[in-house]
């Protein structure tokens, strides 16, 4: 049996979700709390296997309740409401979130991720990378890249671009080093633009801290600290142009 | 450690130019002729004018004295001139704010009697004010007013001031193409007037010079500036000798040569004393300072900052107050580490802690990351852990909000430098062709008459060449500034209508949970109202943008012919079809564009219909253009009509909005999209046909 723990400071919502687990055999709730200071000791005395924490707990944030805490021998699927910035920081750490009110599809493919144990790995280094984000301004952020053996974990600033190659997509970092990761560049061009990269061509990404120069021409050229010189799509142009000015 | 930061600018009050003669002169009338009347005002107006470059207070004093006499003789003209005197007086003594009033007093006088020149002198004054209190916005509003009123008057000569002194506020907004146009427009006027060997003309090298300096391109600075300099020698105004000084020695710091710097700083000093410029004497002191402290003298470093502190608090300049503060407290700092005396990291304590006060005061966000470093470093050597550890954090954070203003200010240094180089390169052709000139001259002498008419015509038409090419530029760049306005105003209605999310959805939608509530269905409640917010996330994610991935927007179509289904029971199924040419990630569209469509298809035509109906979603690719079409077997709208009218209304309302929404993005992207309805036997087709738009 998977011990579940809910923690959430609406009733209803742990009612939903109460509800949706009822579906899932292998799964005991084995506690519902509604605060902080309650989850803390449910977290010690229960050991709990897999919790659904909800991000706003009263007027504390889970935030606090996972600086507090000191094993990390669970796994975590966030819940919110309406919370960019949140949603924003469990991307990048590479944690699982739910958004509420939350369908029944959403909540399979959670379940699934949760039992295929794609979540399992480097639980706790994600967790320092989300803890580490929330701090920072956008230019200090860490990104957990998925990777065939786990994840790998850089900071944002040591990324010069990101190539797309069909489904795949080459991280080049500044130290030269290249990583290819089975995603797709439009999801890092999604993450990656609130830390000032900019999609100048349907195969680059680039961080705009290594751009060194742009040579004028049809579309024109980048050439970026390391070097390498990329093209940029002509109808990306003028909007690329607006972007630096 | 940062170098040099205090840079100058010269905007040029007038053209005269401060000579003793003229004082001793008009002092000497006000002795002989101690009058009261209206000639006396104009002599102390004049004469508190020309105090205004090297005597202040005298100046504030004689300005005084004249509107007195002006206000007694009734003379309106007279007392705005008097005002418009102790204004710039004030502003010499950096008191800004007393001087903003007099220009205010100045300004209500001059608009009763309708005198544009000097209204527009007045404003500029009061710019200059605004720019001393670094609020660069306000400032070039003023000049900008200014310059119109210049222009009504024809005056291009203060034209290409105001244009000079524009340029300089965007300067100093890192914007840094803007700045560079309004100089060269400024130039070409002087150019123009040939005035090459005027104070202004001198300035705006100077100010160049200043641009590189920002550019970091310390060498044609370096050029510009020692053109300038020698200009302003010899026209021998002293104000603008010390800033000139001021600026070399800036650059003589940033390239290593502390010891030319300080040699220039300490003429620029003893020129401002002279002159009574507080501001001037306190700011190449300060400079002084700095130069002592980089060669780590710092004994001497504190000496020169005490002296300039109390004068920063005087003018209540703020900026300046905290870098001083700042400075004194790593003098103290870097003693404390030499003697490793506890009493030295607590005055250097003091000092950051002050400075971060006037930094907030100020808003310099660079000051301030800078003071929380050295607040975590002097709190660690203190011992205070917790608190260095607030401080480097805070100084993280401050950071962060600066490199992305530098990041941008980098990138249009970047851009900039492209545009310096074109204008560069221009100036080079220019002076090629002067040469050029020359030689053609020493053969007209020599050669026959006709050749030289021959050299003279090709002069003349390169001289309409360029022109025509200065104007057609300016031109084109002022077109585009309108076309991006016009832009600007559409987007936003386009925004204004993407938003209306189409309220009949939401009732619905409403409607349906209620109904589920009323039936004690909870799952289907519940699940329902999820997909129904997922929906509207979605939608509202997706409204921020002009346009969206295919891809994208047929998941979201999908959703929402999904949940309509389910509402309504299963009466209609649906299907999607895309044409393998079309790349799904890679084509635009308008978001939720087909929405309203569908949603006449179900309420219309499928509603109402007996048995099951069927929506299909179909997109082709003809030539350039996508055509999506949705198709349904409902009862047409022949049939509608026979229902209540009432809902006609409603349903033209919704494709409306479509309607609206392709005509405004025609009119934004110059393209040509458009909508069908085509009657079928069974059912409606519509068809949306929109150019094709892609991504990359």
């Amino acid at each position: 049996m998977i011990k579940t723990l809910i923690i959430d400071d609406e009733q209803h919502c742990i009612d939903r979700i109460v509800d949706l687990l009822s579906d899932y055999k292998d799964y005991s709730i084995i506690g519902k709390v509604q605060t902080i200071n309650e989850a803390l000791d449910a977290t010690i005395k229960l050991a709990p296997d897999l919790i659904f924490l909800d991000i706003h707990i009263n007027r504390d944030s889970a935030f606090d309740y996972l600086r507090q805490i000191q094993t990390k021998e669970f796994d975590i699927i966030f819940t919110t409401a309406h919370d960019k910035y949140a949603v924003q920081a469990f991307k990048f750490s590479a944690l699982d979130y739910l958004l509420k009110p939350i369908t029944e599809d959403d909540f399979r493919e959670a379940i699934f991720r949760y039992t295929s144990r794609l979540t399992k790995y480097h639980f706790d280094k994600r967790m320092d990378v989300l803890i580490h984000n929330l701090d920072r301004q956008a230019s200090d952020i860490r990104i957990s890249i998925p990777t065939q053996e786990g994840y790998e974990f850089y900071d944002v600033r040591e990324i010069v671009r990101c190539q797309a190659d069909g489904g795949y997509t080459h991280i080049i970092f500044r130290d030269g080093h290249k990583l290819t990761v089975a995603k797709t560049l439009k999801s890092f061009e999604e993450l990656l633009s609130i830390a000032n990269f900019y999609r100048i061509h349907n195969a680059h990404l680039i961080n705009i801290k290594y751009l060194k120069k742009y040579i004028k021409g049809k579309g024109g050229y980048v050439v970026m600290s390391d070097s390498s010189m990329l093209e940029v799509s002509t109808r990306r142009k003028d909007e690329f142009l607006r972007f630096l000015g | 450690m940062r170098k040099g930061i205090f840079l100058f600018l010269f905007i040029l009050v007038c053209s005269a130019y401060a000579q003793q003669k003229k004082i001793d002169s008009l002092l000497d009338l006000l002795h002989r002729f101690p009058s009261r009347d209206s000639i006396m005002v104009d002599r102390l107006n004049e004469l508190s004018w020309f105090y205004g470059f090297s005597n202040a207070q005298d100046g504030l004093t004689i300005a005084r004295k004249s509107i007195r006499l002006a206000k007694e003789l009734k003379s309106d003209g007279k007392l705005a001139t008097a005002y418009q005197r102790e204004g710039y007086a004030l502003k010499v003594l950096g008191r800004d704010s007393l001087a903003l009033t007099a220009y205010d007093h100045s300004l209500f006088i001059l608009r009763k009697l309708v005198k544009n020149d000097r209204i527009a002198r007045a404003l500029y004054n009061k710019g200059l004010v605004y720019f001393d209190l670094s609020d660069y916005s306000n400032s070039t509003e003023l000049y900008q007013k200014a310059y119109s009123f210049f222009k009504k008057e024809k005056d291009s000569f203060l034209m290409g001031k105001m244009l000079n002194s524009i340029a300089i506020n965007y300067m100093y907004e890192s914007q840094y193409t803007k700045s560079l146009s309004n100089y060269l427009k400024a130039a070409a006027i002087y150019e123009k007037l040939k005035q090459t060997s005027s104070t202004e003309y001198a300035s705006i090298l100077s100010n160049i010079g200043l641009l590189y300096y920002r550019l970091e391109d310390y060498k044609r600075s370096l050029t510009y500036q020692k053109r300038a300099l020698e200009l302003f020698k010899n026209i021998g105004l002293e104000g603008l000798i010390a800033n000139g000084l001021t600026n070399l020695g800036n650059l003589y710091e940033e390239t290593g040569k502390p010891q030319q710097a300080m040699e220039l700083y300490l003429e620029a000093y003893e020129i401002m004393e002279k002159i009574g410029n507080k501001l001037g004497v306190a700011n190449a002191l300060t400079n002084m300072g700095i130069v002592s402290l980089s060669q780590s003298d710092y004994p001497e470093a504190i000496n020169y900052f005490n002296q300039t502190r109390p004068i920063y608090d005087s003018i209540g300049n703020s900026a300046n107050l905290a870098i001083v503060y700042e400075k004194l407290g790593v003098a103290y700092l870097e003693l404390g580490s030499l003697s490793s005396e506890r009493s030295n990291f607590i005055i250097a304590q003091k000092n950051f802690k002050n400075s971060l006060v006037h930094a907030l005061q100020a808003g310099t966000l660079n000051t301030q990351e800078e003071v929380w470093k050295y607040l975590a470093t002097v709190n660690e050597k203190l011992g205070n852990y917790k608190e260095a550890y607030l401080a480097s954090t805070k100084a993280g954070i401050i950071e962060d909000s600066i490199n992305s203003v530098n990041r941008k200010a980098e990138i249009a240094r970047l851009e900039a430098n492209y545009e310096y180089t074109q204008r560069e390169n221009l100036l080079k052709a220019e002076n090629e062709k002067k040469q050029a000139l020359g030689r053609e001259e020493i053969k007209r002498h020599k050669l026959l008459k006709n050749i030289a008419i021959i050299g003279c015509s090709a002069i003349v038409l390169l001289l309409f060449i360029g022109v025509f090419i200065y104007t057609h530029n300016r031109d084109i760049s002022a077109q585009k500034t309108e076309a991006e306005f016009q832009a600007k105003v559409a987007d936003s209605e386009l925004k204004a209508l993407r938003s209306q999310l189409n309220p009949h959805f939401i009732f619905n939608a409403l409607n349906s949970i209620s109904d589920f509530i009323a039936h004690k269905e909870k799952a289907s409640a519940n699940e329902y109202l999820a997909k129904f917010a997922k929906i509207m996330r979605l939608t509202l994610e997706n409204s921020e943008h002009r346009e969206v991935t295919l891809k994208k927007d047929l998941e979201l179509l999908a959703m929402y012919m999904e949940l309509e289904a389910l509402r309504l029971n299963h009466k209609f199924t649906y299907s999607i079809k895309v044409d393998p040419g079309i790349d799904i990630d890679n084509t635009l569209i308008p978001p939720f564009i087909l929405q309203p469509i569908i949603e006449n298809s179900i309420w219309h035509g499928i509603s109402k219909k007996e048995g099951r109906g069927e929506i299909k979603i179909e997109i082709r690719k003809v030539n350039e253009t996508i055509i999506c079409s949705v198709d349904d077997n409902g009862i047409g709208r022949s049939g509608a009509a026979v229902f209540s009218t009432k809902q006609n209304k409603e349903k033209s309302m919704g494709l409306k909005i479509t309607e609206n929404r392709i005509k405004r993005i025609n009119d934004l992207n110059n393209r040509k999209g458009g909508i069908a309805i085509i009657d079928k036997e069974q059912g409606v087709r519509v068809e949306v046909s929109l150019p094709e738009a892609l991504a990359f």
